[in-house]
């Protein structure tokens, strides 16, 4: 088959698994957020129904905007969403595109997304959607650092190992971080989990680290003059943003599969993964989206920085230094 | 680098941290609000107009709508009014129902405030759970009053519906819910680290400017005036209590007059009503609960009154006052409304200048304003598409010329 | 957790029962006076409101037969939404103990209440001498028309 009609096929593949995934994982957010406060929630293809009436509505375009930055805006951001996926691995299935790009390249495209947020919000020529892209900017600035630190930690540590191109997908798929390591760093992947866990909500804008949409005080932020089709866009580029950093955190630090364990191969191996990978996306947002988002009041922007840079800059480099000792005891080093 | 140009960022007259339409203008400075202001007047109902068309026992339940929320206190301070001035004697178990329900009235107020606060923080599940152990209250007032919101309850010389045997038992039940909740909602507000964070050393209002600006209520109490009507002019039957007024130094050591103290005295005041209620409940006085049952009674006392009055009740929010004119007719010649908001809202620009644009919100949110309450008047010039401010000095001409109309 | 007390509690709330009463339906009808339509037509089943108290003031009830017309309680209604009706002058034939037939000529007075203005304080109810008016129950009075037969009570 060609290989450029199969990446082809391949991406609006992934691309539809992707949204109506997505989209699934934030109707069963808002059912496990409606339940622990008591309420029931809306219907699970809520989010479905929403895009759905989204994309049939006008497009208001507000009259101090830049139009064609506040219209091609939504659909770069789901265009670059789309295209982290091409370099993710979902369960067993090799990523599409792995030999073209590695972690570090997935690190640059998680930012596009964001960015194309921004510069909509500047685009939106509202005093809310300036504040609010400013906030995102800031924000983005705050949790690439301990992002970076988490992904360097880990491929220093394979590298350390003697796995060779410890930055490729393909790589990370055949080798666990977990396995290469001693007790102090399994300590160290322990505290990179938890630096992943708290990156998660803020790479996606979900509260507490919510402020550059803050609703309560920025009515919406950034999105607040996008409607109709334009608004659709953002929420399916949302979506898509939802699993492929879940799946990003998840082939970093929780690679495992269902398949070697079972021993199944061929086509029901790739099954089993592929269920067994939704799964643990399940997991990894219910756990660092929908509950974090429950227990907690929104951060102010300042509070972010902090938290980021400061706690988390803490902790990652003590990762860091137990990761160096667990090498240094191991030998390796 | 080059100091940034200030920008302005309106909030409202609708807006999502406005629970009711007021415009507040904000000129900021990257994420730091450098002066604010306010213009109200944007809920004007003409409800005073209304009154001076009606008769007292009309009046007193469209008191009850004048605010959504204290159902009683608008109608309890006009009543005293016109009780004063009719020299009407309120009978003692109807003091004790008065005091009852307004409590009641201030604990769902407390808690409404309560979510609303935690929903301005971005914190939804505090908010849903204060609204959902809210019902509690609201069920029981439904079951004094019969209904939820516009309780109705009062009449001029006492209230329409007495606390009988068989209501106990639905409103002791409320009350133990709410010993038991108070220590997981002191811990869920107070001992959160987020909400710490984000309202210490918040909002700050001096004890100086509290008194300078008369506050009321608990944003007064809050920095450190020990100002609370039920305690220092006892009415109803605050009198046979033993009350002090909740200080934020019923949790922490210092007064700082932030949000966080004003957090907290409404929470304390929660525990502070329910320990009241009790007390009246153990202790209600036999006896009729309106001074005269017959209305058209009450009517011609009514009509017969003249002279003037003012009534005043501690509301949630703090001091309300009507002030009422009778001169022997159907309608009072004067009735005048000045909501709690309305002291407390002229420190808004004062609490919110200096803020981070994410805290106004809740600083907004803090003095718990209540605007439908506030607003009296909204001058506007319809053709000519603007509206006009009046000054101090002419609306003291306009009170002097108002003053001689009514005594010629 | 320190510092975050509400994780105790949404860990707890997620395997208790959601307190949302599911008023009127479990499932979101396509449309919802078409529901409440079938509803009245027994065809449907609704999940019944959280229920009233004893003394509740819902939709005011009249009993015109014992009306006598006298327009107390017009004097105390906050809400202006009590009108009184006077009928035409009619001729009725009254007998009197002895069996003596005269003609009389009556004038009816009645009252007339909008519901949609009204304000449910029962202030009616309380002046009125013959008990001729009472509020009831019913809270579902929304409609589109405010001069809609259910919107006004006479």
């Amino acid at each position: 088959m060609n290989p450029i009609l199969a990446a082809i096929g391949g991406t609006i593949v992934l691309a539809i698994f992707a949204i109506a995934f997505g989209l699934i994982l934030s109707g069963i957010d808002r059912r496990v957020v409606a339940r622990m406060q008591a309420r029931i929630g809306p219907p699970l293809l809520q989010p479905l129904t929403d895009v759905r009436k989204l994309l049939a509505k006008q497009n208001i375009i507000p009259a101090n905007a830049i139009p064609w930055l506040f219209n091609a805006m939504p659909v770069v951001a789901l265009a670059s969403a789309i295209a982290i996926l091409l370099y993710l691995p979902f369960g067993s299935f090799a990523p599409l595109l792995g030999e073209f790009g590695d972690v570090i390249l997935v690190l640059y495209l998680l930012i596009i997304p964001s960015l194309a947020l921004v510069i909509g919000g500047f685009a939106s020529g509202s005093p809310y959607a300036t504040v609010g892209a400013q906030r995102e900017m800031v924000s983005m600035i705050a949790y690439e650092l301990p992002l970076a630190v988490a992904v360097i930690a880990i491929a220093w540590r394979l590298m350390a190992a003697g796995v060779s191109n410890p930055f490729s997908m393909l790589t990370l798929m055949q080798v666990s971080v977990w396995d290469v390591v001693g007790p102090l760093g399994i300590l160290a992947l322990l505290i990179l989990l938890v630096m992943m866990a708290w990156v998660t909500p803020g790479e996606l804008s979900k509260i507490p680290f919510d402020s550059p949409e803050a609703e309560t005080e920025l009515a919406g932020g950034i999105l607040v003059e996008y409607s109709g089709r334009n608004l659709g866009l953002f929420t399916l580029s949302q979506a898509v943003k939802t699993v492929a950093m879940s799946a990003f955190g998840i082939i970093l630090l929780l690679p495992w599969n269902l398949s070697p364990i079972l021993g199944l191969s061929g086509l029901s191996a790739g099954a089993v993964d592929l269920v067994f990978f939704v799964l643990k996306v399940l997991f990894v947002v219910i756990v660092s989206v929908t509950v974090v988002r429950t227990m907690m009041a929104r951060f102010r922007i300042t509070q972010v920085v902090g938290l980021y840079w400061l706690v988390l800059g803490v902790l990652g480099a003590l990762a860091i230094i137990l990761l160096m000792a667990d090498a240094f005891l191991l030998g390796v080093i | 680098m080059a100091k940034k140009a200030p920008y302005i960022v309106p909030v409202g007259p609708i807006h999502p941290a406005l629970k009711e339409p007021v415009h507040i203008e904000l000129t900021v400075v990257g994420e730091e609000v450098i002066s604010a202001d306010f213009t109200p007047g944007q809920t004007h109902r003409g409800i005073e107009w209304m009154g001076l068309s009606r008769n007292p026992v009309q009046i007193v339940h469209l008191t009850d709508r004048i605010c959504g929320i204290c159902g009683v206190t608008h109608s309890l301070a006009f009543a005293r009014a016109v009780e004063q001035i009719a020299d009407i004697t309120v009978p003692e178990r109807a003091d004790y129902v008065r005091t009852i329900i307004a409590e009641f009235e201030r604990i769902q107020s407390h808690l409404l405030w309560a979510g609303v606060a935690a929903h301005e923080l971005g914190f939804d599940t505090l908010f849903y759970l204060a609204w959902r152990v809210r019902e509690e209250a609201m069920d029981a007032i439904e079951c004094i009053t019969g209904n939820r919101v516009n309780y109705d309850i009062i009449q001029i010389g006492g209230v329409r519906r007495d606390i009988t045997e068989a209501q106990h038992a639905k409103i002791r039940k409320c009350l133990d819910s709410y010993k038991e909740l108070f220590g997981k909602l002191k811990q869920l507000f107070l001992e959160d680290a987020v909400i710490n964070s984000r309202c210490k050393g918040v909002g700050l209002l001096s004890f100086e400017k509290a008194m300078a600006y008369s506050t009321v209520g608990p944003t007064a109490r809050a920095s450190g005036c020990t100002a609370d009507l039920r305690v220092d002019y006892p009415y109803a039957a605050y009198g046979d209590l033993d009350l002090k007024p909740v200080m934020p130094t019923a949790y922490g050591p210092d007064v700082n007059g932030d949000t966080y103290d004003r957090i907290v005295v409404r929470i304390f005041e929660i525990a502070q009503s329910v320990e009241i209620i009790e007390e009246c409940l153990a202790n209600m006085p036999t006896g009729p609960v309106l001074w005269e049952e017959k209305v058209a009674k009450i009517l011609a006392a009514c009509k017969k009154a003249e002279g003037e009055a003012v009534g005043r009740h501690e509301a949630p929010r703090g001091e309300c006052l009507h002030y009422v004119a009778m001169d022997k007719a159907e309608a009072p010649i004067a009735w005048k409304v000045k909501a709690s908001s309305y002291s407390n809202l002229h420190v808004w620009p004062l609490i919110l200048k200096g803020a981070q644009l994410a805290d106004i919100p809740i600083i907004v949110a803090s003095v718990d304003p209540c605007l439908s309450c506030t607003d009296r008047v909204a001058v506007t010039d319809a053709d000519a598409g603007r509206t006009k401010i009046f000054t101090k000095e002419e609306l003291t001409r306009m009170s002097y010329e108002k003053t001689r109309r009514m005594q010629a | 957790m320190a510092g975050l007390p509400m994780v105790k509690e949404i860990l707890a709330q997620s395997v208790k029962k959601p307190v949302t009463n599911l008023f009127p339906a479990v499932r979101l009808p396509k449309s919802i006076t078409g529901f409440l339509g079938s509803v009245a037509e027994g065809k449907a089943e609704i999940v019944p409101p959280v229920e009233t108290p004893p003394a509740f003031r819902g939709k005011i009830a009249y009993d015109r037969s014992a009306c006598n017309g006298c327009g107390l309680c017009l004097k105390v209604c906050p809400a202006h939404a009590i009108d009184q009706v006077v009928y035409p002058p009619v001729t009725v034939q009254v007998t009197d103990a002895e069996g003596n037939v005269t003609e009389k000529v009556k004038k009816e007075k009645r009252i007339r209440i909008y519901v949609s203005s009204c304000i449910f304080c029962g202030q009616c109810t309380d002046i009125c001498a013959k008990n001729a008016l009472s509020l009831q129950n019913e809270f579902l009075l929304a409609t589109e028309d405010r001069f809609a037969e259910s919107q006004i009570v006479e």
